[in-house]
């Protein structure tokens, strides 16, 4: 498990934060989706707790043990998928996979096969220079499963990608989940988020606006009412009715011709909006 | 051991694609060629006819010419020492010679009779090396010391520059590591390219027991020299300049080795002052100074780790965690 309590960082030491206050924490076996617009945060909280930058104020642990004194050979259990693909270009996605696979001191996946997993077999021998934006960024995900982490940092991992390519990706991260790792997604999709994540977080502003699992947060911010739609004679209508008014909706249902039922369920797209007043844009 | 030899198979491999690397692969042949048909295999000697007014001596092959004035003509137009006889004695003009040359002229004209002077040579072998030959082990040093100074850094900016960077800190790669995979990339390249510069030039009868160790121990010490200062820049062209400048200091024991008169012990400190008089050693045989090679060697491989240590760990490889 992954512990962030009470972090700040203030990249300029002038009291003005870039993050306050972030508590949250990523369970073995599940995916914290950290949600926001860009400027928000996310990726400076991602670099701490990867230690890319020093922790400031407040404490984040791996199972008890500080990110402070993290030793190198802790590394062997992290695998961070980052936004922007940063890959050996003059090397082939083999030759990548293979000197990544080279740096760790624990058993480490079949390169061929991790390329097989993301589609990518075929251009094994390609360099990368050679690849597109899409397979870069396919191969960076690659590249963050080799050493099967314990711990899977995954910034915008389906940015970029056809839909096909990008469902692939999502069955392949929910398969680090069944497999036990704690996983830490930064999106901008919501359905992304809503398809994957046990526990979303809402990260505006460099601070928490919203913490709970997706189920829970629609429940909380939504409508509790059903919308039916009939057809009254020639004309399509609608109504609306309380969840808690079972009684009325039965009553009416006997007699109108009933097109389509809907739970008013919100969108995290929406909550997002109402708990931050803000749109979340890319 | 195997991590770190598949980290310097997919280094030797990004180095192929490196331009650096084909200008290096270059300058070593450039280098074979200047010393094989270039350079001459003996340097011309100052050679001067005499010409004379108006003393009484004889010189063999002396032209006696009829004014001063015409002595100082034919020096000027035709590189002749000129000997002109006074009331005060003899006055010689020239066109500038060597202070050597001129005491060769003075002796042989002071001398009363020809006689054969008795000759000793102490290092018969290095009497004999021909000039281009001699220069063999400047280009041996030399090429080996771009190939561990420039080959590593560039690498390591590379990394810098495509983000690579971020991927190695969050890896469990630790500096020893890092360091090690690359200086044992450049160590083995250089000692090939010194062999290479060595058998095309001055051929395989030399001591390679003592020139494969030098040539690897001394790339290695560039290569974390290199690595070290590349630490302090973020891209290309500020670097590469720098880099030159060193590059110029660490060339300065070329200054005491074309001549030997000149060898002030500030030059001894300076890295390739050893590893160049030593391939020397090596290349030609002699009586090698051991101690004093092996000593600076072995201080400047420890001292140039430690800074490469502290600078990659700090300024490449940082991250808020311990080695």
């Amino acid at each position: 498990m992954i512990q962030v309590s009470h972090v700040y960082h203030d990249y300029e030491g002038k009291g003005k934060c870039a993050v306050s206050d972030i508590s949250f924490q990523v369970e073995s076996g599940k995916i914290f989706g950290f949600l926001g617009p860009s400027g928000a945060g996310k990726s400076t909280i991602q670099n701490i707790m990867t230690g890319l930058l020093p922790l400031q104020k407040g404490e984040i642990s791996y199972e008890d043990q500080s990110v402070r004194n993290l030793k190198t050979r802790f590394f062997n259990q992290v695998g961070v998928s980052f936004e922007q693909p940063n890959l050996y270009s003059s090397l082939t996605g083999l030759e990548n996979l293979r000197y990544y696979a080279a740096l760790f001191s624990v058993p480490t996946q079949n390169p061929m096969e991790l390329l097989e997993l993301v589609g990518l077999r075929d251009d094994a021998n390609k360099r990368v220079i050679n690849y597109s934006k899409g397979m870069k960024q396919r191969l960076t995900f690659a590249r963050a499963l080799i050493n099967k982490p314990k711990y899977l940092f995954l910034d915008e991992p389906t940015g970029g990608l056809d839909p096909k390519t990008a469902v692939n990706i999502r069955d392949l991260i929910l398969e680090q989940r069944k497999r036990g790792a704690a996983i830490f997604l930064t999106t901008h999709s919501m359905e992304l988020a809503d398809a994957l994540c046990d526990t979303v977080a809402f990260l505006y502003g460099g601070v928490i606006a919203a913490n709970d699992s997706p189920d829970a947060l629609k429940l909380r911010f939504g409508k509790r009412e059903i919308r039916v739609l009939y057809r009254e004679g020639d004309t399509e209508k609608e109504k609306f009715f309380p969840m808690d008014d079972k009684a009325g909706m039965a009553e009416f249902l006997k007699t109108a011709d009933v097109i389509k039922l809907h739970s008013q369920e919100a969108t995290l797209e929406e909550i997002f909006l109402r708990v931050t007043g803000k749109e979340l844009t890319a | 051991m195997k991590g770190i030899l598949l980290l310097c198979v997919q280094d030797f491999k990004r180095l192929l694609t490196n331009a650096l690397f084909w200008v290096l692969a270059g300058t070593l042949v450039v280098m074979v060629l200047v010393v094989d048909l270039a350079l001459p295999k003996k340097l011309a000697p100052e050679e001067f006819g005499i010409v004379t007014y108006n003393i009484s001596q004889t010189i063999p092959d002396a032209e006696v010419m009829d004014s001063e004035e015409a002595v100082r003509e034919a020096v000027r137009n035709n590189d002749k020492i000129g000997l002109i006889g006074g009331t005060d004695g003899i006055t010689v003009v020239h066109p500038g010679l060597s202070e050597k040359t001129l005491n060769a002229v003075m002796l042989m004209f002071s001398g009363a009779s020809p006689q054969t002077i008795p000759v000793e040579v102490l290092n018969a072998q290095s009497e004999a090396i021909p000039f281009n030959l001699h220069m063999s082990p400047l280009f041996i040093c030399f090429e080996a010391l771009l190939t561990g100074f420039i080959l590593g850094g560039a690498l390591m900016l590379a990394e810098r520059e495509d983000g690579t960077v971020n991927a190695l800190r969050i890896s469990p790669t630790g500096t020893a590591r890092y360091l090690i995979s690359k200086s044992l990339l450049f160590s083995v390249i250089g000692t090939i390219y010194a062999a290479l510069i060595c058998v095309f030039t001055v051929g395989f009868d030399i001591s390679w027991g003592i020139f494969v160790p030098l040539a690897f121990f001394g790339t290695m010490i560039f290569t974390l020299i290199g690595l070290a200062y590349t630490t302090l820049f973020h891209e290309m062209n500020g670097w590469f300049f720098s880099m030159v400048l060193l590059l110029g200091i660490n060339m300065m024991p070329v200054i005491s080795y074309t001549t030997p008169a000149f060898s002030p012990l500030w030059m001894k400190f300076i890295p390739s002052y050893p590893i160049l008089f030593a391939f020397e050693k090596a290349v030609f045989g002699g009586a090698p100074e051991t101690l004093y090679t092996i000593l600076s060697m072995a201080s400047w491989l420890i001292i140039s780790y430690l800074a490469a240590t502290l600078m990659v760990s700090k300024l490449f490889l940082k991250g808020g965690r311990k080695a």
